[in-house]
């Protein structure tokens, strides 16, 4: 056991070489990229909305299809059904994630010019929380939103939590749930950080 | 026709109706909505029971109860208060914000579904008189007896989301319009078999979609006892997508079904004017209309049909012209009159060959009238602008369409009155006296007739 912490000690003073120092800036350049693609889209289809109605969900936005009209009409089509409407300024969410995703930016470059090991693990254990959690409160809301139905709509459906991963049937509405680029780039961040450790595996600090 | 007599209902929103054949003879059918007898924000307040309520009404008994003398006098109709006079209404709980109640071929099976519910509704018309006679009621909506849900229905078909309306084919199938999922639902009526009983999804036989929510539909004949359909019509309410966009008044799409086989077949699809409302379709040979009206039938005091009879007259204030419209002129084609009179115009389309129409629009006075062949319409215009104001045909009749029009010269407050112009004396078909004047030949030296101003001459050779 003592064994295995001098071990870990040893692993946390390694420095890091160029190779893992460069997968840090790409795993930068990672998160950053991912503050101007979607990392989730939500599309309902049903006959009468063949085209679908999409919302993008960006790291601070939402961004509804036919130039914003979709929000309304998603809103408005959930109104019979007595669901709360979505409304961008209830996810607080999004107010804070592109701050915490520039910390994970500074704190990465930091790690990079110091080429510490234990700054990646650090990396590792909060990114990976900071993913979980961003996850978690995702299907909670989406939970709310399916479960939250005015008693007194017009149209009574059994509570429901939307997909957030795949297709399902809602009524006469195909309601499918996606990642997108944005959440591949985050993925392709913790990569990089797992990348980096690596490399530097056999660094003697 | 005239107004029997009327009944007094609760203040729910009725809508439409249906009468009962064989076994349900006698009866007919409504449907409500609006149980909660909401008054405002109806599309939630009148939304929030699982059941609203139809109508059952013995039309035969409230006739009888009328003659009876149970009627009371309202503004001159008579009225019935089923809650007092019992045995001529029922209410019967039927699905969620139901739109009609429809009766099958044979009178046995009513069907009715519930906009908001996923299922359609089939009442026993056998069981619902039985109830009704031995009095199977589960409550009263204001004293008028509701019938036991459950001694009356036979089943809830799950046919899916929205069905509207139902038609039959007669060989024992319903096809309903199902306004949220968009289709056409072919389902068999009963009987069923004990195992269908017991789940109803097997009576369920076909879907097609349409394009899109359809609301009404029609199958040849569905409405008679029997149906000589082939075809299903599906009148839809959202067409987007389908045709070319023409701004944002659309038109709504309409599809043809073909239901001879086991399995419905889309067909053709065509624009029609919005809000398609129940149709029917009928079989040619069960409509022969005539193809104009004859002369011998038009019994109009102010018709004219031969040149002489036609003029203008008039007495004190009130000119009066007899005109005849046929291809392709108007005889007389010039009314004279003076700001204040009241110009009354009878015009008559002698022809009599089918697909005549000629019209009478009269410029900057508000009047087009449309005459089918052989009949005579009347008008009336008050004169208060003084100018020439033409005259013209307005449906489209002849190579000389155009040129059929004529000038109504309304002379300033005043001046001397025109006088009356005799039946046929100053102006005549050209073919019976072709040398008096026209307003075409402005070199006329005849006083009576001044050549038209130049900017309403529209008679000008090349124009």
């Amino acid at each position: 056991m003592i064994n295995l912490l001098k071990q870990e000690f040893k692993f946390l003073a390694k420095p890091l070489n160029l190779t893992s120092r460069l997968f840090l800036v790409a795993g930068v350049a990672a998160l950053m990229a991912s503050y101007w693609t979607p990392l989730w889209r939500i599309k309902l289809v049903a006959p009468q909305y063949s085209e679908g109605l999409t919302l993008d969900i960006y790291s601070w936005r939402i961004v509804a299809g036919h130039e914003g009209q979709d929000i309304n009409e998603i809103n408005n089509l959930n109104h019979y059904i007595g669901m709360k409407p979505l409304a961008e300024a209830d996810f607080f969410e999004m107010k804070w994630m592109p701050f915490i995703i520039g910390v994970f930016v500074i704190y990465t470059l930091r790690a990079a010019v110091f080429g510490m090991m234990r700054y990646v693990v650090d990396l590792f254990a909060l990114f990976s929380y900071f993913g979980a959690f961003s996850l978690g409160s995702f299907y909670y809301r989406m939970w709310t939103y399916g479960h939250q139905l005015d008693p007194k709509a017009p149209v009574h459906i059994k509570p429901f939590t939307p997909v957030i991963f795949g297709t399902q049937q809602i009524a006469n509405f195909t309601q499918s749930s996606l990642p997108q680029l944005a959440t591949y780039l985050l993925a392709a961040f913790v990569v990089c950080l797992v990348a980096a450790m690596w490399f530097s595996r056999k660094e003697t600090p | 026709m005239s107004v029997a007599f009327q009944i007094v209902m609760p203040p729910l929103d009725f809508d439409l109706a249906s009468t009962g054949k064989g076994p349900t003879s006698g009866y007919v059918f409504f449907t409500s909505y609006n149980t909660e007898m909401a008054g405002e924000l109806l599309e939630v307040n009148a939304s929030q029971k699982d059941r609203d309520l139809g109508a059952v009404v013995d039309w035969k008994a409230a006739a009888q109860a009328v003659a009876d003398g149970k009627a009371t006098e309202m503004s001159g109709a008579k009225v019935l208060d089923p809650a007092k006079v019992p045995g001529i209404v029922h209410l019967l709980p039927i699905g969620k914000s139901p739109h009609g109640m429809d009766v099958d071929p044979t009178g046995k099976w009513v069907v009715a579904g519930g906009k908001l519910q996923p299922s359609t509704t089939v009442y026993d018309g056998e069981k619902l008189i039985a109830a009704i006679k031995s009095k199977t009621f589960e409550g009263d909506f204001r004293g008028i007896p509701i019938l036991k849900y459950e001694s009356v229905v036979e089943g809830e078909v799950p046919v899916g989301l929205g069905p509207l309306h139902t038609q039959y084919d007669g060989k024992g199938n319903a096809y309903t319009s199902m306004f949220i999922d968009s289709n056409i639902t072919k389902w068999k009526l009963p009987p069923w078999t004990a195992e269908e009983k017991k789940d109803l999804t097997k009576v369920v036989l076909d879907k097609v979609p349409t394009h899109f929510s359809t609301g009404h539909l029609v199958v040849a004949g569905s409405d008679t006892k029997e149906p000589y359909g082939k075809w299903l019509v599906a009148m839809n309410k959202l067409s987007k997508g389908r045709h070319v966009n023409v701004g944002p008044a659309q038109p709504e799409s309409s599809q043809l079904i073909d239901i001879s086989g086991d399995k419905m077949k889309m067909v053709a699809e065509a624009y029609t004017e919005p809000e398609p409302h129940f149709a029917q379709i009928l079989k040619v040979s069960e409509i022969q209309p005539i193809e104009f009206y004859p002369k011998a039938e038009n019994k109009d005091p102010d018709a004219v049909w031969d040149v002489e009879q036609t003029g203008v007259t008039r007495e004190g204030q009130n000119v009066k012209a007899k005109i005849i419209a046929v291809r392709s002129r108007f005889v007389p084609d010039r009314i004279d009159a003076q700001v204040g009179d009241t110009l009354t115009v009878h015009v008559t389309n002698i022809e009599q060959t089918g697909d005549m129409i000629h019209g009478f629009g009269v410029n900057e006075q508000n009047v087009n009238v449309v005459m089918d062949p052989g009949e005579t319409k009347t008008f009336k215009i008050v004169l208060n602008k003084a100018g020439v104001f033409p005259f013209y045909c307005t449906n489209f009749c002849s190579a000389l369409h155009q040129e059929m029009q004529g000038y109504l010269i309304v002379k300033p407050a005043g001046e001397a009155a025109p006088a009356t112009t005799p039946a046929a004396a100053a102006q005549t078909a050209p073919e019976t006296k072709p040398t008096e004047n026209t307003p075409a030949v402005p070199a006329t030296t005849t006083p009576v007739a001044p050549p038209p101003p130049a900017n309403s001459a529209p008679a000008v050779p090349g124009q």
